[in-house]
């Protein structure tokens, strides 16, 4: 399975490896961007089963990089792992298709049912 | 666990379907203006002028009433008038949820209480002064959450123990964050180094030993967490709030002398939360 995480807090990259590695989600290749537009670029040369995508970040924030994201690959599955589940936030994300919103501080369980409902 | 928004809490407990959610947001967007929105309604100003005090507004990063006036397209009266409209015509939640009979009144009664119950925080005491200034709750409600997602993930006790003290020469990390939209808030923590490692060996379940690049990203990303949380909290009703990603700054860069400082205790150490509303 290939994950591409897309968040300007590189403890998040850390962490989420981290995590998944420790609940026997070992069989991952993983490719990192920072930025909305670095997520945008790597979404198509990496070619991710699953994108976990940050909201708030520099340059492109997460909702216009899911829409380009989508725009290029309408099948992309992507879940938006953000702090800030406002209302528009959550529904725009959702509209757009992206496939869930997790909300930050996450639980392991959270995260590990989600990556292991995209695999 | 996190302080959602209502919606995205009945979504989780597959009470409402994420189309459903869409459409109750949706039509919540339409029926709740910014002001403006109304403005251009009421024929005040033109979509030109609107565009202008909004892109002046960024710029500025002032409020739209405070750019309006200043750019004399609309006076204090227009805009006391605004906002009250504003305030007749929101539209709730529960009421779209109601409305396009996506729910009944039981379950969104019993929805709602279960809701408020897991989202509940305590009530935080504030000095006079600062009470006189919080007349929407913001800095009590930004203290309950901040403190509640503090225990959650440090799981650590936190005390308010001063507001505004004059001995603070505190050096260290800072972190800080601004909320903007309906709600201007810029939101910043400079936590001792010994709850700084705290913060971080939570956060990462990692022993960390000295305040390095990867503890200065944690403090940044738990600010981001809080002040998301916050936003969550204070958005609730149709109010339109964005966050800037948070920074990291040298404490004789920060301008400590506009924000209101709260002193907390923890059993870590002290840490100073900043907030300019």
């Amino acid at each position: 399975m290939k994950i591409l995480i897309v968040d300007d807090a590189k403890l998040i990259h850390f962490m989420v490896k981290k995590i998944l590695n420790a609940n026997d989600l070992t069989e991952i290749e993983y490719a990192d961007a920072f930025d909305g537009e670095e997520g945008i670029e790597k979404a198509k040369s990496f070619q991710p089963d699953l994108i976990l995508l940050d909201v708030v970040m520099p340059k492109k924030d997460g909702i216009e990089a899911l829409k380009e994201i989508k725009e290029h690959n309408k099948a992309a599955n992507v879940i938006m792992v953000s702090s800030l589940g406002t209302d528009e936030k959550v529904s725009e994300a959702l509209k757009l298709g992206a496939s869930a919103f997790i909300q930050k501080p996450f639980d392991d369980d959270e995260l590990c049912t989600h990556v292991k409902n995209a695999k | 666990m996190a302080i959602k928004f209502f919606g995205h809490y009945l979504l989780d407990n597959n009470v409402l379907t994420a189309q459903q959610l869409t459409q109750a947001v949706e039509y919540q967007s339409l029926k709740n203006l910014t002001l403006g929105e109304l403005a251009v309604r009421e024929q005040l100003i033109t979509m030109k002028d609107a565009q202008k005090i909004n892109d002046k507004q960024r710029s500025l990063d002032k409020r739209f009433g405070e750019v309006s006036i200043a750019l004399e397209l609309l006076d204090e009266v227009q805009i006391t008038m605004l906002l009250k409209i504003q305030k007749e015509e929101k539209v709730f939640f529960g009421e779209v949820l109601l409305l396009k009979e996506f729910i009944n009144q039981e379950t969104l009664d019993k929805e709602l209480s279960t809701f408020e119950e897991l989202q509940k925080i305590e009530t935080v005491e504030l000095d006079d002064t600062i009470e006189a200034l919080d007349k929407d709750n913001i800095i009590k409600e930004t203290i309950g959450v901040f403190q509640k997602l503090y225990s959650r993930i440090v799981h650590d006790h936190i005390k308010l123990i001063e507001i505004n003290t004059t001995s603070n020469n505190a050096s260290g990390i800072i972190a800080l964050q601004k909320m903007r939209g309906d709600i201007h808030l810029n939101f910043a923590i400079q936590p001792e180094d010994t709850v700084a490692l705290a913060i971080s060996q939570k956060f990462l379940k990692t022993d960390f030993e000295k305040i390095d690049e990867m503890v200065i990203d944690i403090i940044s990303e738990f600010v981001n967490v809080v002040l998301g949380n916050i936003t969550v909290k204070l958005s609730k009703d149709g109010v339109r709030l964005d966050l800037t990603p948070p920074i990291s700054i040298d404490s004789e860069d920060f301008k400590r002398e506009e924000y209101i400082s709260f002193l907390f205790s923890t059993t870590q150490g002290n840490l100073y939360l900043y907030l300019k509303v």
